[in-house]
């Protein structure tokens, strides 16, 4: 039965071409847009080296201190890392990183402007990063404050136009460096690794960072899966019974371990620590999606419904020669679903377009924004959903037609 | 035959429902648009308060973890950085600032006087903020060394603010609370929209930076007027020349209209992706519309005969299909309008002028109807071109 | 092979009801071949549509094939339809988006067939009617007659034991009108019964009996 409403779908398609052409076009563009989106998500969120181990890392990404009468929300410190982040049960390695920020450098007498960032030797271990040639720096790099950096593929072409970059040195904001290794470039939207170039923290021009306990800082964990819980909880709980320095104005800090995720559903809806909302922005995308899907919808919905009712003479013959309502519904979901489908496989295909426009264009730095599987059965679950929705309200209305009327070619 | 056409409508109520949803779903994404870019174009005409060209930011780093404190020897190395600068030939004028325009953040405040009261961004800068950025008094004067003995701290105010807080009352010369201390004002600025030409800006307070004391926050941006026609290539040599007035210190150098380039492309871009978006959906629309109208018009052939046989002419056929088509989006698009003019009563929005809304709505209901009636041009063409009589006949 | 037993039909718009049938009583027996005669608006489509079960009666009862029709349920209803009754209408009703041949698969999708086993049945259908070189047009592409013999085809390719054909030859001219109606005769002959529906007495000369209406009863 599947075979021949297939059949029969495709041969209806191909005769009302005006109709499959206006419903393909919107399935089409409707997909194009959802998948760019899905793909921009997954190009932040979803484990791409070298934020391999995602499932494995929690991090503290923003932290501050409380008083009586003031209270300051910023990122970790250096020292609070130091402190209380030593020995977490369940915990492997703890890795810090400073946000990163632009600086200038006159390499040929004109300036380059590259993303600098202060990472520890412990860095290299949690994340995955893929060397070209070289490679990290290392906890006693750090230790002993060397001058060394860590180049992203596109710096290394910017300021050494020939070749390898390690053993070389590279000027940055004043400061002279020795490249120990060269690393692929990491999409811009990653913002955790994200940076053109990573020097040990202790070659900061100022240690005043050593005195801050609400700082610049993200602390990464790398935890056994196992015990991630019992690790937010003892963490919580030292979180709970520090004691800022400076009693009079700050009486306790706040913060915790989150996922990338988490951290920036908090980000959006709870900036000064009210409670991880992780459901809350989930819900957000799910309800943009569908105030987006609102138009296209309705508009698939009327072209079917023309679509079929069109035909209510073949409703008709149809119903005459046996064919019950259910039968009727099916035949019509199932031309809908094809639509979608293919509509839906036209979309992803453009996207594919749109997104390798999108990462030649430069608009988000070194954007890698593919249509990985993930993002491929998004788009494939968003056509099949969005068939069925435009599809099954007119099949319902065309199978209440009565076979006489429908006959006669008068649709109620 | 209005009531003749509303009472056919009426009949069709469930067939056109759906189309008449489709028509103010498209009216308010048409609208949102509109009344988005509309506000960019009222916003661009307006005056800056400002001149960025051939200025300069220097973006001055102590790396210290915190901007919050200084010390006097912080503002003594700002003071000989901006002379420094200044004594280059291309440099021909200096000033420090908390803030350069063009960049997020900035510090607000509230002022009080009499019982008004009136939030506002406050811009901390040296007296010669004015001669680099080429402000526009309208009335007193710019803070400088005339203030030097005044136990009261001048600031500078636009006149967006000074007609929030006096309304009518000359503001010159007026103390008034900020915080907890009395300022006193010596001027007005027409105008200082420091996120650009896009944004419509608000109200603004210059406080003064005098760098003479340690207590003050010493400027983070130097902003330096060059000669005309200075090019980038400059750019290092001006770091070479100040880098070693002041080591440990990390500089970077900026033209702002570098700065306003890629601040007006982002906030160009929710715009830019917004119009495409729209327009997709619209050419969607159209095509599903010219669908759904065709069929309509297919459908009801007979009853077009009809009318044809009882006389009436192949125009007024076409006519009266096309009436209906525009009850149709008129009695669509009227919810849609009565939400929308609800925005500027919600205040949802701040100062969203109901002009604008106005303005969008008209737009909105251009576009809506252009396409509704386009889209029905044709098939009514079609439908009225059947001879009566096999208009009649067809099944 | 269908029995109406005092059946009427009534229909409903708004507040005013029509009587289309009243008090119908009318045995068809296997292999006869009926012609249905009355004026326009005597209610010979409604009689059609009641033995077809296309609709069901307001009151009394449809017994076809020996089986009361006590169903309402659409289901049983298509079933029924399927297996036993072929339709032939005034204005052919073929469906304009398929083929001549996809058109005479119809009546055989709704029953488990494989695809093969249908398209040997619909075209052997269509050589009965003389069609065989067209299967591949489309509707549009035919004549009036060719596409009534398609519709024709359609109706006799599920090989139903009652044939209902309302003014099969309405649309024609005499030529055509009398080819069709050799079609019919020579599937009567084969065993098939038929009702037939018209208003032109010559055509109503080919049955073995007239029934007449008028106003919805039956006057012969």
């Amino acid at each position: 039965m599947l075979h021949s409403y297939l059949k029969l779908a495709w041969k209806v398609l191909l005769r009302r071409k005006f109709f499959t052409f206006a419903s393909l076009f919107g399935v089409a563009f409707t997909l194009l847009v959802l998948t760019v989106a899905a793909a921009l998500l997954d190009d932040v969120f979803a484990p791409h080296p070298p934020e391999t181990r995602m499932a494995r890392t929690l991090g503290l990404y923003g932290m501050g201190m409380t008083g009586p009468e003031s209270s300051r929300t910023s990122f970790a410190g250096w020292p609070f890392v130091k402190r209380y982040m030593r020995d977490l049960p369940g915990a492997e390695k703890v890795a810090l990183l400073q946000l990163q920020h632009e600086v200038d450098s006159y390499p040929h007498g004109q300036k380059l402007t590259s993303y600098l960032k202060r990472t520890d030797g412990a860095f290299w271990q949690v994340l995955d990063f893929h060397f070209l040639e070289g490679q990290p720096f290392t906890e006693d790099d750090e230790r002993q404050a060397r001058r060394v950096a860590v180049i992203n593929e596109t710096t290394r072409s910017r300021f050494f136009s020939n070749g390898h970059a390690v053993g070389r040195t590279i000027e940055m904001d004043g400061q002279r460096f020795r490249v120990v290794g060269v690393v692929e470039d990491v999409p811009f939207l990653r913002v955790v690794p994200f940076a053109d170039v990573w020097v040990p923290i202790s070659t900061a021009r100022s240690d005043s960072y050593k005195r801050e306990y609400v700082g610049d800082f993200f602390a990464l964990v790398l935890a056994d899966p196992a015990r991630m819980d019992e690790l937010r909880r003892e963490f919580a709980a030292r979180v709970a019974a520090a004691r800022p320095p400076d009693p009079h104005t700050f009486t306790r800090f706040y913060g915790g371990l989150e996922s990338l995720f988490e951290f920036v559903s908090r980000l959006i809806f709870a900036p000064h620590f009210e409670e991880a909302h992780t459901g809350s922005l989930l819900g957000v995308l799910a309800g943009l999606a569908l105030l987006f899907m609102l138009l296209p919808a309705i508009n698939l919905v009327n072209l079917n419904l023309s679509r079929i009712l069109e035909r209510t003479g073949e409703i008709g013959v149809r119903k005459a020669f046996g064919a019950s309502s259910w039968t009727l519904v099916g035949q019509f979901v199932v031309e809908s679903l094809v639509l979608s489908l293919l509509g839906g496989a036209l979309g992803v295909l453009l996207s594919g377009i749109v997104l390798w426009a999108l990462n030649g264009s430069g608009l988000i730095p070194y954007a890698q924004l593919t249509l990985n599987p993930r993002v491929f059965l998004w788009g494939l679950a968003f056509s099949a959903a969005f068939g069925l929705l435009s599809g099954v309200y007119p099949a319902w209305r065309m199978s209440r037609l009565h076979p006489v009327e429908a006959l006669r070619g008068r649709p109620q | 035959m209005i009531r003749h056409l509303l009472k056919l409508v009426w009949h069709r109520k469930r067939s056109t429902g759906l189309l008449m949803l489709e028509i103010a779903v498209s009216f308010l994404v048409v609208f949102a648009v509109a009344l988005f870019a509309l506000r960019c174009v009222a916003n661009w005409r307006r005056p800056l308060g400002f001149q960025w060209q051939d200025v300069w930011v220097v973006n001055v780093d102590t790396n210290a973890s915190t901007d919050d404190e200084g010390t006097a020897e912080d503002v003594a190395r700002t003071r000989q950085l901006l002379a420094e600068a200044r004594s280059l030939p291309p440099v021909v004028a200096t000033a420090g600032a908390l803030i350069a325009p063009y960049q997020i953040g900035g510090s607000y405040g509230v002022l009080n006087y009499q019982n008004r009261s009136a939030r506002m961004s406050v811009i901390e800068a040296t007296d010669d903020f004015a001669s680099v950025a080429r402000l526009h008094l309208v009335a007193g004067r710019f803070f400088g060394r005339a203030d030097d003995g005044s136990n009261v701290p001048p600031v500078v105010i636009n006149q967006r603010l000074a007609r929030a807080l006096f309304e009518g009352v000359d503001p010159l010369g007026k103390v008034i609370g900020h915080g907890q201390r009395p300022v006193r004002v010596v001027g007005v600025i027409d105008e200082f929209r420091q996120f650009g030409e896009l944004l419509s800006g608000g109200n603004v307070l210059f406080e003064r930076i005098t760098l003479a004391n340690a207590d003050e926050r010493p400027p983070r941006r130097l902003m330096l007027r060059m000669a005309p026609g200075t090019t980038a290539a400059y750019e290092p040599e001006l770091v070479r020349r100040l880098a070693p007035v002041a080591p440990g210190w990390s500089l970077s150098v900026q033209p702002l209209a570098a700065m306003r380039h890629s601040q007006l492309r982002l906030q160009m871009a929710p715009l830019v992706v917004g119009g495409v978006v729209a327009g997709f959906l619209l050419l969607m629309v159209a095509l599903g519309l010219l669908g759904v109208l065709w069929q309509n018009v297919t459908r009801r052939t007979r009853e077009l005969g009809l009318r044809r046989a009882a006389g009436a002419s192949r125009a007024a056929v076409h006519r009266q299909v096309m009436l209906e088509l525009v009850l149709v989006t008129s009695l669509a698009v009227v919810p849609a309008l009565l939400l929308v003019v609800q925005l500027p009563l919600l205040s949802l929005f701040e100062d969203l002028e109901p002009l604008l809304v106005v303005a969008a709505a008209a737009t909105a209901l251009v576009v809506v109807f252009a396409l509704t009636v386009s889209c029905g041009l044709y098939p009514s063409r079609v439908a009225t071109r059947l001879a009566p009589a096999d208009a009649l006949r067809w099944e | 092979m269908i029995r109406l037993e005092d059946v009427s039909k009534n229909y409903r718009t708004d507040r005013i009801e029509t009587r289309a049938l009243d008090g119908i009583q009318l045995t068809v027996e296997r292999g006869e071949f009926v012609a249905v005669m009355g004026p326009s608006g005597c209610g010979k489509t409604t009689l059609l549509n009641l033995m077809g079960l296309l609709d069901v009666p307001s009151a009394g009862r449809v017994v076809l094939d020996g089986q009361p029709v006590a169903t309402r349920r659409d289901r049983e209803l298509s079933r029924l339809r399927n297996e036993k009754v072929g339709f032939i209408f005034q204005s052919f009703h073929l469906v304009p988006d398929l083929t001549v041949l996809d058109n005479v698969e119809i009546p055989l999708l709704y029953r488990r067939l494989a695809s093969r086993e249908r398209r040997r049945l619909a075209l052997a259908a269509l050589d009965r009617v003389g069609l065989s070189s067209r299967v591949h047009h489309f509707p549009t592409q035919l004549s009036g007659g060719q596409q009534q013999r398609v519709a024709v085809a359609r109706a006799f390719v599920g090989r139903p034991q009652l044939l209902l054909a309302d003014e099969p030859t309405g649309n024609l001219d005499s030529t055509m009108g009398e080819e069709i109606l050799g079609l019919l005769a020579a599937a009567n002959t084969a065993g098939t019964t038929v009702v037939m529906v018209t208003h032109d007495t010559r055509m109503a000369q080919h049955a073995h009996r007239v029934v007449r209406l008028f106003d919805g009863r039956q006057v012969q």
